[in-house]
C-alpha cells in the first residue's frame, strides 16, 4: 500500500514523517501546478469548489507517481467538503485511476469512529503508539505554525527583505526531522530567537491586515497565489486568524467544554452580525473581523473559493461589519480563472488605501 | 394581534402553507409576498452580493417587498429538519444577512430551528415565535396542532407507472415551482407532452428507499431527496430521461449533478439534461433546450 495525502499547505509535508514513523510507505504528489488544476478542473463538476478540482488534479498526480491510497478527511456538511470524498472516488474511478480511500470521520465526540479508522490502516501498532505520533505531529505542526505567524510579522519590518522567510525554511526542515520532543523544542527555541534578533525597522510597516477565510483557500499558496507574502513584501503585517494547528486544537479536540468554549467565544464576537454556526469557517470569518474591528487593526482580507456557502454568508454580512466597527476590508474568492495581477493590482491597491488612512489616523491622534 | 409577512420564497414552498395557518389561526393577519416577478428578482439582485444563489436573491425580494406592509416578518434560522442533515449554509445564515442588507426592517422573528440530533423542533420554534408575539404557550400548542394536522406531511397518492416520456425533474422545490426564475418549465414540458415527476411526488418511503444504499448518506435536506428520487426512478425504470434544476452556484447542486449524472449513465445511459438558472437565464434559452431534449428523447423512443 502506498499511501498519499493531499497538499493544503503544510499539511502533506507534516503528515507524511508521522505516517511513516507509523510503518507506512507515503508517496506524496507534487506540488501543484497550473497543469495539476487544469486537469482537475477538466473532469470536475463545473460549480464545484475549487479544492475539489484541484484536489482531483492532486490525486491524478499521485497515482501518476505510485499512490494506491489516499488518506482524506470526512466532513457532516452543511460544508461540501464533507462529500468530497464521495465525488472524488467517483471521478477518479471513472478516470481509471483505482485509487482507494481511506476516510478519518472528525471525531465530534465519536472519537471511536476517527481511531477506528486510523488503526484500521496501522493495524501492527499499539494504540499507545498511534496516539504518541499523533500528538508528536501536532506539536510540531504548532511550533511550525507558531514560527509562520513570527515571519508574517516581522518579514514587514526587516530591513533585508527575505531574511525572517528564509531563516523559516532552515528552521522548518529541523522541526520536520526532530525526532525527540527535547530536541524539537530546543530547535523552536532557537528558531524564535532568530527570527526576533533579525534587524528590522518599525518605521517601515506600512500597515497591518487580518486574515481571515475558508481554510483550504487560506492554507494553500498555489490557490491564494502566496497572497500572504505578497503583502509581507508590500510591508504588511499580516495576522492569519485561521491557521492549521488553530483548526485542529479547536474543531478535533475531544473536550466538549473546550470547543464549546471556543464557540461561545465566537458568537460573542459575531453578536449583532451572525448569531449562529454556518459551517466551514463562515462563522469564524464574521468573528474575527469584528475582533479585529475592535481591536484597531488596520484592514482584513477575506480569502475563499468561489461559490464557497460559508464564506459567501461572511461576505454579505462583512460591509455592515466594516461600516460600523470602521475596519476596511475586501474579499478575494478564488476559481481557475484567477489571474496573478489582478490579485496584486487589488492588493496594492488596498494596501496603499490602508497606508494612507493608517498615517491620517496616527498624526490626527498626536499633537 | 399583527401583521406577519411570510416571503414567498425558499422553505416557504415546503411549510409555508403550515406557517400561515399556523400564524392566522392564532388571529394574526398573514400577509405573504406573492409570486416573484422582475421588481422583486431586480431588488433581490441589488441587495445581495453576486455570488449568492438565486434563490436566495429571489428571497432578499420577496422580504423587502413585505416591509412597508407588516409589523413583522417570519425569517425562521432553519439550521436542520432533521437528523444528521442540513439544508445548506445560507439558510442557517439567512436572518443575519437579511438584517445586513436590507434597510427598513419591521421587526423580524427568526427561531433557532435545530432538528440536527433528531428532535422535533419545528413546533417549539413556530410555538416561540408565538409567544413572543403575545401568544400563551397553550394556545400556540393548540393551533400548532391545528395547522399540522390541515398541512402536515401525507403521503402523495401520485400513481408511478411508467409512461411513454415521463422525465423527472428534479431541484429543489424553490426553483421547480417558480415560474418566474424558472421561465414557467413544468408547463413547457407538459406542453411538450412529457409527463414531468418531481420528487414530492414519491413520498417520503419511496425516497428513503431511492437513497438507501449510498456509501455515504447525503446531509443536504433536499440534496438527499434529490438524489433518492432519481435512484429510485431509476431502478424502477419510471422516467424516461432525468431533468436536474439547479441553481448558478448552489453548493449542494455541483454536487448532486454530479452523482445523478452518474447514476444516469450507470442505468444504462438514461439521458440527463442539466438546466442551471440565474438572474440572466433568457427565456429563450430554456425553452430551446428543453424542446432538444424532448425532440432527443423522441428519437430514442421510450424507456
Amino acid at each position: 500500500m502506498k499511501i498519499t495525502v493531499a497538499h493544503m499547505g503544510r499539511l502533506a509535508q507534516i503528515a507524511k514523517p508521522m505516517l511513516e514513523d507509523l510503518g507506512l510507505d507515503v508517496v506524496l504528489p507534487p506540488r501543484p501546478s497550473q497543469a495539476t488544476l487544469a486537469f482537475g478542473v477538466k473532469h470536475s463538476p463545473e460549480f464545484a469548489c475549487l479544492p475539489l478540482k484541484l484536489n482531483i488534479g492532486i490525486f491524478a498526480d499521485a497515482a501518476k507517481t505510485g499512490a494506491d491510497t489516499v488518506l482524506m478527511a470526512g466532513g457532516l456538511g452543511p460544508c461540501r467538503f464533507g462529500y468530497y470524498a464521495e465525488v472524488e472516488r467517483l471521478i477518479l474511478d471513472e478516470l481509471g485511476f483505482n485509487l482507494k480511500m481511506v476516510i478519518l470521520e472528525p471525531p465530534k465526540g465519536r472519537f471511536q469512529e476517527f481511531y477506528r479508522s486510523l488503526r484500521s490502516l496501522v493495524p501492527n501498532r499499539s494504540p499507545k503508539q498511534i496516539l504518541a505520533a499523533l500528538i508528536f505531529t501536532l506539536e510540531k505542526n504548532r511550533i511550525l505554525d507558531e514560527l509562520d505567524g513570527i515571519v508574517k510579522r516581522v518579514s514587514a519590518a526587516e530591513i533585508t527583505q527575505g531574511t525572517a522567510e528564509a531563516a523559516f525554511n532552515r528552521a522548518a526542515a529541523k522541526v520536520l526531522a526532530s525526532g525527540s520532543y527535547r530536541e524539537l523544542h530546543s530547535v523552536a527555541q532557537r528558531a524564535k530567537r532568530e527570527l526576533e534578533a533579525i534587524p528590522k525597522d518599525p518605521s517601515l510597516v506600512r500597515c497591518t491586515i487580518a486574515t481571515v477565510g475558508e481554510i483550504y483557500c487560506v492554507l494553500e499558496p498555489f490557490v491564494n497565489m502566496d497572497l500572504e507574502r505578497r503583502l509581507n513584501r508590500f510591508r504588511v503585517e499580516v495576522i492569519q486568524t485561521v491557521t492549521l494547528s488553530h483548526w485542529i486544537g479547536e474543531n478535533l479536540t475531544l473536550n466538549p467544554v473546550k470547543r464549546n468554549r471556543y464557540r461561545r467565544r465566537l458568537l460573542k464576537d459575531a453578536s449583532g452580525y451572525l448569531g449562529h454556526w454556518v459551517g466551514g469557517e463562515g462563522l469564524e470569518t464574521v468573528a474575527n473581523t469584528a475582533m479585529h474591528g475592535r481591536i484597531g487593526t488596520d484592514g482584513v482580507i477575506q480569502i475563499a473559493p468561489f461559490t464557497c456557502m460559508p464564506e459567501i454568508v461572511g461576505q454579505s454580512i462583512l460591509p455592515k461589519v466594516s461600516k460600523e466597527l470602521d475596519i476596511p476590508h475586501m474579499s478575494f474568492f478564488f476559481d481557475e480563472h484567477a489571474s496573478e495581477t489582478g490579485l496584486e493590482t487589488r492588493l496594492e491597491a488596498f494596501v496603499d488605501l490602508l497606508s494612507m488612512r493608517r498615517k491620517k489616523l496616527r498624526s490626527a491622534s498626536s499633537y | 394581534m399583527a401583521r406577519i409577512g411570510i416571503p414567498s420564497a425558499l422553505y416557504y414552498y415546503t411549510d409555508g402553507k403550515l406557517w400561515e395557518t399556523f400564524f392566522s389561526s392564532l388571529g394574526h393577519t398573514v400577509i405573504t409576498s406573492g409570486t416573484t416577478d422582475k421588481a422583486i428578482l431586480d431588488a433581490g439582485v441589488r441587495m445581495s452580493t453576486d455570488q449568492t444563489c438565486l434563490p436566495v436573491k429571489v428571497f432578499f425580494g420577496h422580504a423587502a417587498k413585505l416591509c412597508a406592509y407588516v409589523d413583522a416578518i417570519f425569517i425562521p434560522r432553519l439550521v436542520s429538519v432533521e437528523k444528521d442533515k442540513y439544508i445548506c449554509p445560507k439558510f442557517m445564515g439567512l436572518p443575519d444577512m437579511i438584517k445586513a442588507n436590507i434597510p427598513n426592517l419591521p421587526q423580524i422573528i427568526a427561531p433557532d430551528i435545530e432538528g440536527f440530533t433528531g428532535r422535533d423542533v419545528m413546533s417549539g420554534a413556530l410555538i416561540s415565535a408565538a409567544q413572543q408575539l403575545g401568544s400563551t404557550r397553550r394556545e400556540a400548542a393548540e393551533s400548532y396542532d391545528f395547522a399540522v394536522r390541515a398541512f402536515g406531511k401525507t403521503e402523495p397518492q401520485a400513481e408511478l407507472r411508467a409512461r411513454n416520456f415521463s422525465v423527472g425533474v428534479l431541484g429543489h422545490p424553490y426553483l421547480i415551482y417558480d415560474n418566474y426564475i424558472n421561465m414557467s418549465l413544468l408547463k413547457t414540458l407538459l406542453e411538450l407532452n412529457l409527463n414531468p415527476i418531481t420528487f414530492e411526488m414519491l413520498g417520503e418511503l419511496r425516497l428513503h428507499n431511492g437513497m438507501s444504499g449510498l456509501r455515504r448518506p447525503i446531509f443536504w435536506s433536499y440534496g438527499s431527496r434529490v438524489v433518492g428520487a432519481a435512484r429510485y426512478l431509476l431502478k424502477h425504470r419510471i422516467v424516461d430521461g432525468i431533468i436536474h434544476v439547479s441553481s448558478f452556484g448552489c453548493g449542494p447542486d455541483s454536487f448532486t449533478g454530479q452523482l445523478i449524472a452518474d447514476e444516469c449513465s450507470k442505468a444504462g445511459g438514461i439521458p440527463m439534461l442539466n438546466l442551471t438558472l440565474d438572474e440572466h437565464t433568457g427565456e429563450a434559452g430554456i425553452i430551446t433546450r428543453v424542446e432538444a431534449y424532448s425532440d432527443m428523447l423522441a428519437r430514442r423512443g421510450t424507456a
